[in-house]
C-alpha cells in the first residue's frame, strides 16, 4: 500500500482529502505544519508528499526546500497543493523544488492523475 | 611785450609793486609758452592747408566763428556764410553746445586740447557725428581756438547698433528661463547672465570675477573641471531648491586649446515638480494596484479554501451515497454548509467594501428603540460567546431616546465588534456597554465593546481599520473571518456621522468604542413640504414627518463634528466622573479638545501606559486585525443586512403586541408560535413522546436552524396524522364567518390546559397534555412578561372549530388535491389536469411541478403527489414524515379578497406566492416554506405572477427582480396599482441590492440572495400577519387607552399600529402607509397641528383619513384649520362612546372605499 504524507493546516481540507485518499487505498500520514511535515517525512519516508504551501510556522515552500536539500528525503516527489492560484504561484512552487503543483479546490481525478505520474502502480 | 603794452600795464597797475608782480607772472607765462609747440602760422599758409583738409576745420574767437573750411560745409550741408552767421551753433544740441562753450571759456586762459564727440544736425535733417578737437592757437597775436573734427557718424551708428543689439540680447536673456556663465581657463567667471540668477539669489555683477568654485555648488564645480578638461556635459543641477538643466561646453582658442567654458542652464523646476507629482501618483497608483492585486490574490485564496471543502465534501458524499455509505453524511453536510456560509460572508464583505468605495452605500435612517436592537444583538452573539466559554454581559447605562441611525448598519457594526471580541477571547469576559455623552452641542450614543482577550499590538492598531491591508490568511485560517469587518464598520460609523476607535493592550484585552450622534438632524433633509410647514409653525424637529430614507452618503463621509476628544471618550467609557467640577468646566469652556484634559487622559489609562512595558504576546499583532468571524458566526453577521425590512417592521409588531395582547392573539399566533417553538425545541413533549414519527430528527443533521424546523414540523406531522385533514377545511369557513364577536364565546369553551400545545403547533392538538418541562414563555416574546389568560384562551380558539371533511390528502392516502374550495377560473383548473404551471405546495419534483412558466394561467394544485415530496426527502434524509398535511393545508386557501385577509393572518398557513425564474430557487423555497407551514404558490414569470396574485390573493408575495419578460419591478408596480392586490405585502428577494427602489415602489421587505432562511421565515411571518388588512395608525401615549383602541379596532377587522409619540409615528409611516390615522392630541411630544399639516402636504399621505381624539375642554380650542384637516373628532370623556365612534368611523371608511 502506498504511503502518502499530507501536510495541510486547514482541518476541513485535511479531513476531506485524507478520507478521499484513504478510500483510494492510500495510507495517509498527516502533518499540520511545515516542521511536522519534515519530521514525519524523515521518520516514515512516504512515497509521495502533498504539500499545502501557506502553512503556519515553517511554510510549504521552505519545507519543500529542506526536503529537497536532505539526501534522505530528496527523492520523495512533492506535489504542491495550494489555493494560491494566481500567476506566478506555480513557478514559485516549482522553484522551491516541488515536483508538481495543483490548485484548490481539488479535483480528485486530476490529483490522482498527478499522483499516478509519480507512482505508476497506483490504480 | 611791446612798449605800448608795457605802458598800458603800468597804467593799469596801482603801484610799482603790482606792476613788478604782474611782470613776473608774465615772464613765467612766457617761459611756459616757450616750452609748448609754436602754433603761430602764416594766415595764407593756414588757409591753403585748411581749405584742402578733409577734416572739418573751423576757427573760433571765443564763440565767434571766424573761419570754416569746405569740409565742414560739406559735412553740414550749409554754406560758409550761413555757418559763420550763426547757424553753426544751432546745429549742435543744446547740451553739447553748452559743453563746447564751457571749453571755449576755459581755453581763454589755458592751453591744451579738448576732445568731444558731438552730434549735429545736417541741413538734410540727418544727424552726423564729429570727433571734435578744440585747441587754442595764437594767431597774429590773437588767442584763437582751432576746431578740427573727423566725422564719426558711421562708427557711431555701428556702436549704437551694437548697443541696441546688446540690449536686445540682454532682454532676451533676461526673459528666457535660462542663465549662463562664461568662465575662463582658471575657472573665473567672466560673464554671468540670465533671469534665473536673480531667482536663485545670485547677482550677475557679483558673480563676474568670482571663481566658479566659490559658488559652493559641488555639481557646478565638478562640471567646470570637466569642461576645462575639454568635455561637454549635460546635467541637472539643484540650486537653492530650484532645478536646472545645464549644458556645459568648453571654449577653445584657435589652436584648439581650452580657454574656458560656457554653461547654459534652463530652469526646469516646474517640469521637475510635475514629474515628481506624476511619480508620486504613479507610485501611489502602483501601491494601490499592488494592494488590490494582493487583495485579489488573498481573496482568490480565501475563496478557494471554502470551495475546496464544499466541492470536496459534496463529491465525497456522492461517492458515499453511490456506495451506500451514509455514516458521515450529516457532518459532511454541516461542513459544506459552514463553508458555503463562510463564502457568502466573504462575498458580502467584498461587496460592501466595493459599494463603500464606489460611494454607493446608502443609509436607511430611522428612529430606533435601542433596547430592542441590543437585545437582538446580544441574542445573536451569545452562542459565539459561549463557544469560547466567554462571559457576555451588557451594561445599559443609558437608553437614548429618539436614537436616529441606520439600524442595520449599527447592528452589523456591533455584531462585528462583539464577534471579534468573542473570537479573540477564551474563557474571559466580553462586555457591551451603552452610554451617552454630550459634546459639541450634540448628544452622542457610545457603544463600548470590551474583552479580556489576546489584545492588539500598538503597531497593528493603526492598520486595524484599513481594508486590504490585513488580509493575512494565516490569521483568518485560525480565527476565520475576512479581515474586512472593521474597515466596513468604521465606514458605516463615519457615514452615520460618528466614528470608531480602538484601545488595546496585548495580552490584556481590547476595547472598541463606537460614537454615533444620537440624532443626526443636520444631515437629514426634511421633505420640502414638511419644511414649509415647519417654517410656518416655527417648530421643526421631532414631528417632522419624514425621515429621509437612503441618504446615499459617500463612503468617506467625514465625521460631522470634530472627532471627540480622546479624554472625553475615555472619561465616558471609563466612567470617570464627567460631572466633576473641573472637567465639566473645561468641557463647557471649549467645544474643541481641552489640552489639560487630554494630557491627563493620555497619561491616565493604565492600559496604554503599561503596553509599552509589557512584553507582547507572540501572535496578537499579526493575527488580530485580520480576524473577524468564525464560520458559525457568518450566518448571524450576514443576516444583518438582510434583516433590515424585518427590523423595520419589528417595532410595529412589538407595539402591536404590547398594545393588544388579547385581541391580536389570532394574528399573533404565528409569530408567537414560532418564537415559542424556537425557544423550546428540545423540550417539546411531542418530540420525546413520538420519536418514531420523526426519523428526521434522529438522523438529523443539522444546524440549529434545521433542528428548529424539524421540531416545528414534527407536531405538524403529528397533527396531520391525528386529525384528518378535513378538519382543516372546516377551520376556514369558521374563521371566515366568525367575526371578532365570536372570539369570546370560543374562548370560554377552551380548556386552558392544552394551550401550549396548541400554540406551539399550527394545528389544534387538544389531545396532547401540557408538559411541566416546557418553559413558561419564550423570552423573546414581548407579551410573555405579563401572562394574560384572555390571550391564552383566545389563542386556543381554533380547536373548537369543527372539522369538515372537504380536503383530502394525508401522508398515507392518495394525496392528490382537489380544488373545489378554490374559486379559480376554469382555464386554470383545466391546467391542473395537465402539467400545472404552478404548483401550490411542494411537489415531489418541484421543477416539474413548477413547469413551464409560459403556461398561461395559474393552476393551483399541490404537486400531484404531495406525499412524494416527502419521498424525496426520505431517500435523502432517511426521514419522511413530511407530508400531505402540509400540502393539504396549503390547499386551504382564502379565495376572495376581503375575507382572505382576515383568514390569512388568522390562519396558521398563510399562502406565499413565490415569483422566481430559477427552478432551484423555487424548489428551495417550496421546501423551506412548506416545512414551516406556509402554503406555496409558484410563478416563474411576471405575467403568471400577476394572474396568480389575483386568482389566489396570497398573504405574501416574494418577488425576484430579474424575470423573463415582465420584470420584478413591473410586477411590483402593477400589483401596487391594482386596488385589489395593493395590500398584499411584497417581499423582494433579489441578487441586486436596491432596497431604496424596492421600498420606493411599495415593497414591504427586501432581502438579497442568497437569503438567510431564518430571516426569510421571520419576514414572511411578520408580513403575513398583517397582510391585506387595513391598517390604522394610532398615535396614543396613554397605554391603557391605546390597548383598548387597538383591541377594539382589531376586533372590527383593522390592523392597529400603535405609536406612542411623534417619532414612532414617523417611523411607522415610513414603514408603510396606513389606511387611517387616529391621533390623540394629548400626546405631549406631538405637535398635532404641525404633524397634520406636514402629513397633508405630503402626496403619499395626503389622502389618509385622520381622526382626532380630544379632551372635551380642548374641543372648543381647536383651531378651525385643524378641523379642516381631519375627517372626525372624538372626545375621550366617555371611553365606550369613543370606541364606538371610532369603530363607526372606520366602518364608514371601509364602506367608502
Amino acid at each position: 500500500m502506498r504511503k502518502l504524507l499530507l501536510v495541510e493546516d486547514n482541518e476541513m481540507n485535511r479531513d476531506m482529502l485524507t478520507r478521499r485518499l484513504q478510500r483510494r487505498g492510500f495510507v495517509v500520514l498527516i502533518a499540520q505544519d511545515g516542521l511536522e511535515g519534515l519530521r514525519v517525512a524523515k521518520e516514515h519516508l512516504p512515497d509521495l508528499i502533498l504539500m499545502d504551501l501557506s502553512l503556519p510556522g515553517l511554510d510549504g515552500w521552505e519545507a519543500t526546500r529542506r526536503l529537497k536539500g536532505d539526501p534522505a528525503t530528496q527523492r520523495i516527489p512533492v506535489i504542491a497543493l495550494t489555493a494560491h492560484a494566481m500567476a506566478g504561484d506555480r513557478e514559485k512552487a516549482m522553484e522551491a523544488g516541488c515536483d508538481d503543483y495543483d490548485t484548490k479546490p481539488i479535483e480528485i481525478a486530476r490529483l490522482m492523475e498527478k499522483i499516478r505520474r509519480f507512482l505508476p502502480d497506483v490504480v | 611785450m611791446d612798449r605800448e603794452s608795457r605802458g598800458r600795464l603800468r597804467q593799469l597797475c596801482k603801484d610799482e609793486e603790482a606792476y613788478e608782480e604782474m611782470m613776473a607772472l608774465l615772464a613765467e607765462e612766457q617761459a611756459r609758452w616757450q616750452t609748448t609747440p609754436k602754433r603761430e602760422l602764416d594766415s595764407e599758409e593756414f588757409q591753403i592747408m585748411a581749405e584742402i583738409s578733409p577734416a572739418a576745420t573751423f576757427v573760433l574767437h571765443d564763440t565767434e566763428l571766424l573761419y570754416v573750411n569746405p569740409a565742414l560745409v560739406r559735412l553740414t550741408g550749409y554754406t560758409r556764410d550761413e555757418l559763420i552767421e550763426g547757424v553753426f551753433w544751432e546745429l549742435i544740441a543744446e547740451e553739447e553746445r553748452a559743453q563746447l562753450h564751457d571749453a571755449l571759456v576755459s581755453l581763454r586762459h589755458q592751453f591744451g586740447e579738448r576732445r568731444f564727440e558731438i552730434a549735429f544736425q545736417r541741413r538734410d535733417g540727418g544727424i552726423g557725428w564729429l570727433d571734435l578737437t578744440l585747441a587754442p592757437i595764437i594767431f597774429k597775436g590773437r588767442r584763437l581756438v582751432l576746431g578740427t573734427g573727423l566725422e564719426s557718424t558711421e562708427r557711431k551708428r555701428a556702436e549704437e547698433a551694437l548697443e541696441e543689439n546688446q540690449a536686445w540680447m540682454q532682454m532676451i536673456l533676461d526673459s528666457a528661463p535660462i542663465h549662463f556663465f562664461v568662465f575662463d581657463g582658471a575657472g573665473v567667471i567672466t560673464l554671468a547672465l540670465g533671469r534665473n540668477l536673480h531667482q536663485i539669489g545670485w547677482n550677475s555683477a557679483e558673480l563676474v570675477g568670482q571663481s566658479i568654485v566659490s559658488l559652493g555648488n559641488e555639481t557646478i564645480r565638478h562640471c567646470a573641471e570637466r569642461v576645462l578638461g575639454g568635455e561637454a556635459i549635460f546635467t541637472i543641477l539643484e540650486i537653492e531648491g530650484a532645478f536646472f538643466e545645464a549644458y556645459y561646453t568648453p571654449l577653445f582658442d584657435e589652436e584648439g586649446a581650452v580657454v574656458g567654458g560656457v554653461s547654459v542652464s534652463t530652469d526646469v523646476s516646474e517640469t521637475k515638480r510635475i514629474e515628481q507629482e506624476l511619480r508620486k501618483a504613479k507610485e501611489s497608483a502602483e501601491a494601490s494596484n499592488n494592494a488590490k492585486s494582493q487583495f485579489l490574490a488573498n481573496m482568490s485564496h480565501e475563496l478557494r479554501t471554502p470551495l475546496n471543502a464544499i466541492i470536496g465534501y459534496s463529491e465525497m458524499m456522492q461517492e458515499d451515497i453511490q456506495q451506500g455509505c451514509y455514516e458521515d453524511l450529516v457532518t459532511d453536510l454541516e461542513k459544506i454548509n459552514a463553508s458555503g456560509k463562510h463564502l457568502l460572508a466573504l462575498v458580502n464583505d467584498v461587496l460592501d467594501l466595493s459599494k463603500i468605495e464606489a460611494g454607493r452605500m446608502e443609509l436607511f435612517m430611522e428612529f430606533v428603540r435601542l433596547r430592542d436592537m441590543i437585545h437582538d444583538v446580544m441574542t445573536t452573539i451569545r452562542p459565539l460567546a459561549e463557544k469560547n466559554q466567554n462571559r457576555l454581559s451588557l451594561k445599559m447605562e443609558a437608553e437614548p431616546q429618539e436614537f436616529l441611525c441606520d439600524p442595520t448598519k449599527v447592528r452589523q457594526v456591533l455584531l462585528n465588534l462583539l464577534s471579534n471580541a468573542c473570537k479573540f477571547t477564551q474563557q474571559g469576559e466580553v462586555n457591551l456597554r451603552i452610554s451617552e455623552i454630550r459634546r459639541g452641542g450634540q448628544q452622542w450614543v457610545v457603544f463600548s465593546v470590551e474583552d479580556t482577550g489576546i489584545g492588539i499590538e500598538q503597531e497593528q492598531q493603526k492598520l486595524l481599520f484599513r481594508a486590504f491591508s490585513q488580509a493575512d490568511s494565516s490569521t483568518s485560517r485560525k480565527y476565520g473571518g475576512t479581515g474586512l469587518g472593521l474597515a466596513i464598520s468604521r465606514h458605516f460609523c463615519r457615514m452615520m456621522g460618528g466614528d470608531i476607535e480602538v484601545d488595546s493592550l496585548p495580552g490584556k484585552g481590547s476595547r472598541f468604542t463606537v460614537f454615533l450622534p444620537q440624532n443626526l438632524a443636520v444631515d437629514l433633509e426634511p421633505a420640502p413640504r414638511s419644511r414649509e410647514s415647519n417654517a410656518s409653525l416655527g417648530d421643526p424637529a421631532p414631528s417632522a414627518p419624514r425621515v429621509v430614507i437612503g441618504l446615499g452618503a459617500k463612503s468617506d463621509h467625514p465625521p460631522l463634528s470634530p472627532p471627540l476628544p480622546t479624554d472625553l471618550r475615555r472619561s465616558s467609557t471609563e466612567h470617570q466622573p464627567l460631572h466633576s467640577s473641573s472637567e465639566t468646566s473645561s468641557l463647557r469652556r471649549s467645544s474643541t479638545e481641552t489640552p489639560t484634559l487630554r494630557r491627563s487622559s493620555t497619561e491616565t489609562p493604565t492600559l496604554r501606559r503599561s503596553s509599552t512595558e509589557t512584553p507582547t504576546l507572540r501572535r496578537s499583532s499579526t493575527e488580530t486585525p485580520t480576524l473577524r468571524r468564525s464560520s458559525t458566526e457568518h450566518e448571524s453577521l450576514h443576516s444583518s443586512p438582510e434583516a433590515s425590512p424585518l427590523q423595520r417592521s419589528s417595532p410595529e409588531t412589538s407595539s402591536l403586541q404590547r398594545s393588544s395582547p388579547e385581541t391580536s392573539s389570532l394574528q399573533r399566533s404565528s409569530p408567537e408560535t414560532s418564537s415559542l417553538q424556537r425557544s423550546s425545541p428540545e423540550t417539546s413533549p411531542l418530540q420525546r413522546s413520538s420519536p418514531e414519527t420523526s426519523p428526521l430528527q434522529r438522523s438529523s443533521p443539522e444546524t440549529p436552524n434545521q433542528r428548529r424546523s424539524s421540531t416545528e414540523q414534527e407536531p405538524l406531522q403529528r397533527a396531520a396524522a391525528e386529525s384528518p385533514p378535513k378538519e382543516l377545511r372546516r377551520t376556514h369557513p369558521a374563521l371566515r364567518t366568525g367575526g371578532s364577536s365570536d372570539h369570546n364565546s370560543r374562548i370560554s369553551a377552551v380548556p386552558p390546559a392544552s394551550f401550549r400545545v396548541n400554540r406551539s403547533t399550527p394545528f389544534p392538538l387538544p389531545s396532547f397534555p401540557p408538559t411541566e418541562e416546557q418553559p413558561a414563555e419564550p423570552l423573546t416574546s414581548p407579551t410573555s412578561s405579563h401572562p394574560n389568560p384572555i390571550k391564552k384562551t383566545s389563542a386556543f380558539s381554533l380547536p373548537t372549530i369543527q372539522p369538515e371533511p372537504t380536503l383530502r390528502g394525508t401522508r398515507i392516502s392518495n394525496p392528490v388535491l382537489s380544488l373545489p374550495t378554490l374559486s379559480l377560473p376554469p382555464p386554470s383548473s383545466a391546467l391542473v389536469e395537465r402539467e400545472p404551471s404552478v404548483a401550490v405546495g411542494g411537489g415531489r419534483e418541484p421543477t416539474a411541478a413548477v413547469g413551464a412558466g409560459r403556461e398561461p394561467a395559474a393552476a393551483v394544485g399541490a404537486g400531484r403527489e404531495p406525499a412524494a415530496a416527502v419521498g424525496a426527502e426520505k431517500t435523502k434524509w432517511g426521514s419522511g414524515v413530511f407530508e400531505a398535511s402540509h400540502v393539504v393545508r396549503e390547499g386551504v386557501m382564502p379565495v376572495s379578497g376581503a375575507t382572505s385577509a382576515a383568514e390569512g393572518q388568522g390562519h396558521p398557513m398563510p399562502l406565499v406566492l413565490v415569483v422566481d425564474d430559477d427552478p432551484a430557487m423555487l424548489d428551495l423555497m417550496t421546501r423551506i416554506l412548506t416545512r414551516e407551514g406556509f402554503g406555496v404558490a409558484l410563478a416563474r414569470d411576471g405575467e403568471t405572477a400577476l394572474e396568480m396574485a389575483s386568482a389566489l390573493r396570497p398573504q405574501v408575495i416574494t418577488l425576484d427582480v430579474i424575470l423573463p419578460g415582465l420584470d420584478g419591478w413591473s410586477v411590483l408596480k402593477r400589483l401596487k396599482q391594482d386596488k385589489a392586490l395593493a395590500r398584499i405585502p411584497v417581499l423582494i428577494l433579489s441578487m441586486l441590492d436596491n432596497k431604496s427602489q424596492g421600498f420606493a415602489w411599495g415593497a414591504s421587505g427586501y432581502m438579497t440572495k442568497p437569503v438567510d432562511r431564518g430571516l426569510l421565515l421571520q419576514n414572511l411571518r411578520t408580513l403575513s400577519v398583517s397582510s391585506g388588512q387595513q391598517k390604522v395608525l394610532i398615535i396614543e401615549s396613554n397605554e391603557r387607552l391605546g390597548h383598548l383602541l387597538s383591541e377594539r379596532l382589531h376586533g372590527v377587522g383593522w390592523f392597529p399600529v400603535i405609536a406612542r409619540n411623534g417619532n414612532e409615528a414617523v417611523s411607522a409611516l415610513n414603514r408603510g402607509t396606513p389606511d387611517a390615522i387616529l391621533i390623540d392630541v394629548a400626546v405631549s411630544s406631538l405637535d398635532s397641528f404641525a404633524f397634520l399639516r406636514a402629513m397633508r402636504s405630503n402626496p403619499l399621505w395626503g389622502d389618509i383619513p385622520i381622526a382626532l381624539i380630544v379632551q372635551k375642554r380642548e374641543q372648543v380650542q381647536l383651531q378651525a384649520g385643524l378641523l379642516g384637516l381631519v375627517s372626525a373628532v372624538f372626545d375621550d370623556s366617555e371611553e365606550s362612546v369613543l370606541l364606538l365612534g371610532v369603530c363607526e368611523w372606520l366602518s364608514r371608511l371601509e364602506r367608502l372605499s
